[in-house]
């Protein structure tokens, strides 16, 4: 009994070195953000608590920012969610699929900035879809997407960028829909589209709940994507937050904005951790 | 299905749509793949061959002449090179001081019964979830008042935030999967936990310390609020430089040179995972957060 309690501080003693620093770096950076935004941690003049920063906070622009996060976000997500479905059956049909899943796989691997000046190439004037559509004589003067004013470049660029992610996470779920409740509704005489509907689909819900907040939540708190490609304003709250620490230097405003992306996070994260033990639960 | 099998001298058109089907869906898949992917590709390679001189914009579909003058103007003028050289130093020590920090705690909730094992994963995954430019923001501050800003050290200690949980998940599937029986066997045969260590787990582990090792190495190789908030002006990375042709001076055929000297390696990295690393590790670096 002794020995074992021993053994047990030991292990907690080999946890120091990574959890330590995570903790330590993190930790310093959440409380110096949590008292800037009340007012301490001042670069120009006195220290005070206070609210006020909170009360600034609440503009026009900080809510014209947040929608903007939000809906980019939700689209975002959404269009994944959309496209991966059909793509995922599809590449289940193809034959040599493991290759095709690899190949779909490479954005994953690709830099945001460099899937920023990929799309930019693509959405230019002269790039591909202008030419295409053009061609096709869809429209007769170029459109301009990059940095236009509804984010149709940054949101390209996103769903390009995250496609692979929910790929990688819904093809596991499709694949591990069970052959034989397939073949079921088969021989009852459903069709394709009605297995998909009410087969595939239920099955496949909580994993593609899933990858949504997690997609959800990766383009919400984005910066890069938004700064190159995405409107001049608004932007995501990471672009205000770095305007109203570096330009602006405004660093409690800035803080207040930290903590609400952190807040935000969190709470979708929790939403994430209760839906993957509900799947787990499901499918024990 | 008994009808099937009796249709095979006289194919009804129901059949010779599905036999056609059967060729036009791949072919089709094969054309979004390409367009999706490889068109994007194809024009950023286009784009740093078109001679700057001769241009390349609306209505030409292609470019007007073709050189390799932006290649040589960024290897020349922009001091490329110094920018690799930054990324590669700092990747390869954060991958090293990664893993010197992972590889006890790793052990630790591979296998040991600690309380609250689910509680410190959770905490290990903070750096993956907090968002990124709020963070780095922050954690900027941490460093500069360590007197750490802009020095290769503090880029390094940002950039290992990153990578541990990489790192550390990668390398705890290691340890999970190393068979307790033949530790026993080690034990039984004298081996002390030294010997354990170098002759069991080492040997056992060392495909999820490359994985976890590669894992890393893009995660830095990619890092850029880190570097934008911590290493500028100072250290210079390639994404710092390629932000810079995308935003401030924009620039569509040093943007492209400088994508693809950052693509390539990225892409022959992909390779290897995908060739060489086992799905498990692969799924617990990506796949559930």
């Amino acid at each position: 009994m002794k020995g074992r309690k021993k053994r047990f501080q030991w292990g907690y003693l080999l946890l120091a070195p990574a959890l330590g620093f995570i903790l330590f770096l993190e930790g310093s950076a959440l409380f110096m953000m949590i008292a800037q935004s009340l007012g301490f941690l001042n670069y120009t003049g006195e220290d005070a608590f206070t609210f006020a920063h909170w009360q600034q906070l609440f503009s026009r622009n900080f809510f014209d920012n947040l929608m903007y996060s939000l809906k980019i976000a939700l689209l975002a997500s959404l269009i994944c969610l959309a496209v991966v479905y059909p793509l995922c059956l599809s590449i289940q049909k193809m034959p040599g699929k493991k290759t095709w899943l690899s190949l779909w796989k490479i954005p994953l691997f690709i830099p945001a900035l460099i899937a920023c000046s990929l799309m930019g190439n693509i959405i230019a004037y002269n790039g591909a879809l202008n030419t295409v559509l053009l061609a096709l004589k869809v429209i007769d003067k170029p459109l301009s997407l990059r940095n236009d004013a509804w984010g149709v470049g940054a949101l390209l660029t996103q769903v390009w960028k995250n496609i692979p992610f929910m790929l990688l996470i819904l093809y596991s779920a499709i694949e591990a829909v069970r052959k034989d409740v397939l073949d079921a509704g088969r021989n009852l005489g459903a069709g394709r589209v009605r297995l998909f509907f009410e087969v595939t689909l239920p099955v496949t819900m909580p994993s593609a709940l899933v990858a949504t907040i997690m997609t959800f939540i990766k383009v919400f708190n984005d910066y890069t994507i938004s700064k190159v490609m995405g409107p001049i304003y608004p932007s995501t709250l990471s672009n205000l937050m770095h305007k109203a620490a570096y330009t602006l230097n405004d660093w409690h405003s800035a803080a207040c904005i930290g903590c609400l992306m952190v807040v935000t996070s969190i709470i979708f994260v929790k939403l994430y951790t209760w839906l993957s033990d509900q799947i787990t639960r499901r499918l024990s | 299905m008994q009808g099937n099998t009796n249709t095979k001298t006289v194919p009804s058109p129901a059949r010779l749509t599905r036999k056609l089907l059967r060729i036009l869906l791949p072919a089709a898949f094969i054309l979004i793949f390409f367009a999706w992917i490889l068109i994007p590709m194809a024009y950023t390679v286009l784009w740093s061959v078109t001679d700057p001189k001769a241009g390349w914009a609306y209505p030409n579909a292609l470019p007007l002449g073709y050189s390799l003058d932006t290649w040589e103007y960024v290897f020349k003028f922009v001091k490329i090179w110094d920018p690799i050289k930054n990324s590669l130093l700092i990747a390869l020590a954060t991958t090293a001081v990664a893993f010197l920090f992972s590889l006890p705690a790793a052990y630790a909730l591979g296998r040991l019964d600690l309380k609250g094992k689910s509680l410190i994963k959770n905490l290990i995954l903070l750096p993956m979830i907090l968002p990124g430019m709020a963070m780095a923001i922050y954690v900027g501050r941490v460093i500069n008042r360590m007197g750490l800003s802009g020095t290769y050290a503090g880029v390094i200690l940002a950039h290992c935030l990153g990578g541990i949980p990489y790192m550390l998940r990668v390398l705890i599937v290691g340890f999970e999967v190393v068979p307790q029986d033949i530790l026993d066997a080690a034990a039984n045969l004298g081996g002390g936990p030294g010997v354990r260590f170098r002759e069991v787990y080492l040997p056992m582990i060392a495909p999820s310390v490359v994985s976890g090792g590669i894992f890393t190495f893009i995660n830095s190789m990619e890092e850029f609020t880190m570097t934008f908030i911590i290493g500028l002006p100072t250290i210079k990375t390639i994404p710092t430089v390629l932000f810079s042709f995308l935003g401030e001076s924009y620039s569509a055929t040093r943007g492209a040179v400088v994508t693809l000297i950052l693509l390539v390696p990225n892409l022959i990295l992909l390779m290897i995972v995908e060739k060489c690393i086992k799905t498990e590790y692969m799924g617990a670096a990506l796949g559930k957060m």
